[in-house]
């Protein structure tokens, strides 16, 4: 682990001073969940809660400092035309102001504080203050790509919702293989055709067994499956270049690695890899998690590793998975009529899968979920509609 | 009619007085405007302009100014996350192979925390 270096920070001490009749100011209160990610305030709070000492109350001192020791006003000029537009119009996300740049540095201050003053573990120190690194260095050099020809996409016919032809497409996804390999998971905007309707999909696989009746357990499954995530350990090494690889031993999987769900059993065949800091420069890869396989499919030796192309899992000599996404357009401004133009998919090779599903005697399902907005007119607000499936479940009791 | 036209917009104008564009005199090169693209409002403009900087830094012709450059303004940095950004583009340009001046970098590096730490060990 490289050195903490909290002996290092510009005249911490000075923290000492702040009141504990000090009130921050209302600039501070108002923006400081504005200006920069949530995050920030909802850890200030949660660091209060949990030591009991004012932690927002500090913040809010140190960057009052900071502004006035750096002449910066506190007022929010020109930030509001890309920060405070709500409702239809668009929005910058991750924008960030030298007010915001304040805001960071003066949060970043005070955790160091309070973890000099044993406030906070060396664990909670680092986990809080990488946030304000703005991107992965190994993400950094994977391009994200165009979507691939396979990917589902409105036609121009305006239908009713329930006759979209991106359902169909979507349910014939796990049937799809790609030079070879076999399509494991994929997630994104369906492209469209229109401004009426925009569609999103999530489409996770899971290996399960039966062990009672089938109840309707599909948005629960495809829930369970999405909140699988691997993190890093904060203090590995080299905990902002997630993909660079080899050792995977210091990823942590946040999920139960089987559980049982109205009847199945289902264990987890993908997990999102959730980054250490808020990517911000590529938000999309911080708010859609990359696949990564599950332990159930890792391999003893296994390693990780990525190119300019994607992120890959790597076996006894073979890339056995392969991660890949894709974008249209900057994604510079984000509409709340419509989901991002973004998406990502996994490929895997298929003996791999095969041996893992034979060996512990499972069947491979995927749970399917297809979100719907429309609006007949561009200045409405659009409805939103979900739908989930379970494909390729079987009723063999076991 | 154009000359009436005219005419009717200087009225309109009355004694408004047009802010003065420093542009055309300004003495800054096009690498302080891609710097200030590093610290614009939107992360996707900096993440470019931090990427570009990286790749200057692997030009042999454009690495002194390029390196020089950031070094100024990661001395004169006040703020620990502002210091990040500028570290940024050295980080990636390693990443890619470029022999970093550790100890110079290490030395600019006014308002360190345990991000820039981080970076800096990656160089």
């Amino acid at each position: 682990m490289f050195d903490l270096g909290v002996d290092k920070y510009r005249d911490l001490q000075v923290l000492a001073g702040c009141s504990s009749t000090y009130t921050p100011s209302l600039f501070f209160t108002r923006y400081c969940r504005a200006f920069v990610p949530p995050y920030f305030a909802d850890t200030a709070e949660e660091i209060s809660e949990k030591t009991k000492v004012n932690f927002t109350q500090l913040w809010g001192w140190e960057c009052e400092r900071l502004m006035k020791s750096l002449a910066i006003p506190e007022e929010v000029g020109d930030v509001s035309s890309y920060t405070f537009q709500t409702g239809r119009n668009a929005n910058l996300p991750g924008a960030a102001s030298t007010a915001a740049e304040v805001l960071k540095s003066s949060f970043l201050r005070c955790v160091a504080w309070f973890y000099l003053q044993r406030l906070l573990s060396k664990e909670e120190f680092v986990e809080y203050s990488i946030k304000v690194l703005p991107i992965d260095l190994s993400l950094w050099d994977i391009t994200t790509g165009t979507p691939p020809d396979w990917w589902p996409r409105s036609d121009h016919q305006p239908k009713e919702i329930s006759a979209l032809e991106e359902w169909d497409q979507c349910v014939h996804l796990p049937e799809r293989h790609v030079n070879g390999s076999r399509l494991l998971a994929a997630e994104g905007a369906v492209i469209p055709a229109t401004q009426e309707i925009r569609s999103y999909f999530s489409l996770l696989p899971f290996a399960y067994s039966i062990r009672g009746p089938i109840s309707d357990v599909c948005t629960r499954i495809h829930r369970t499956l999405k909140q699988s995530l691997w993190i890093k350990y904060p203090l590995s090494e080299h905990l902002i270049t997630i993909f660079d690889g080899p050792n995977l031993d210091q990823w942590i999987p946040l999920y139960d690695p089987t559980e049982r769900i109205g009847g199945v059993q289902v264990f987890p065949l993908i997990a999102g890899v959730r980054l250490s800091h808020i990517n911000i420069w590529q938000y999309w890869r911080g708010m859609h998690p990359p696949f990564f396989p599950t332990p159930h499919l890792l391999i003893k030796d296994g390693f990780v590793t990525h190119d300019a192309n994607g992120w890959y899992y790597e076996a006894a000599g073979q890339r056995v998975f392969e991660g890949h996404d894709w974008r249209i357009g900057s994604l510079e401004r984000t509409y709340h009529a419509e989901y991002d133009l973004t998406g990502q998919y996994a490929l895997c090779d298929p003996e791999w899968l095969n041996s893992y599903l034979e060996k512990a005697v499972l069947r491979l399902a995927h749970a399917l979920r297809v979100s719907v907005k429309q609006r007949n007119r561009e200045y409405e607000d659009p409805k939103e509609f979900h739908s989930c499936w379970l494909l390729n479940l079987g009723a063999v009791v076991t | 009619m154009v000359e009436a036209d005219l005419g009717f917009i200087e009225e309109l104008m009355a004694n408004l007085r047009i802010p003065s564009v420093a542009w055309f005199d300004s003495s800054h090169s096009a690498l302080d405007s891609l710097i200030a693209r590093a610290f614009w409002i939107g992360p996707l403009v900096r993440e470019r302009a931090s990427n570009e900087l990286a790749k200057l830094l692997l030009k042999p012709e454009t690495e002194g100014v390029t390196l020089q450059a950031l070094i100024t303004g990661l001395s004169s940095e006040k703020l620990e996350s502002r210091t990040v950004i500028w570290l940024l583009p050295m980080v990636r340009a390693r990443r890619e192979g470029w022999n970093a001046p550790i100890d110079k970098i290490k030395q600019a590096v006014q308002t360190p925390s345990v991000v820039s730490e981080t970076l800096l060990a990656e160089l």
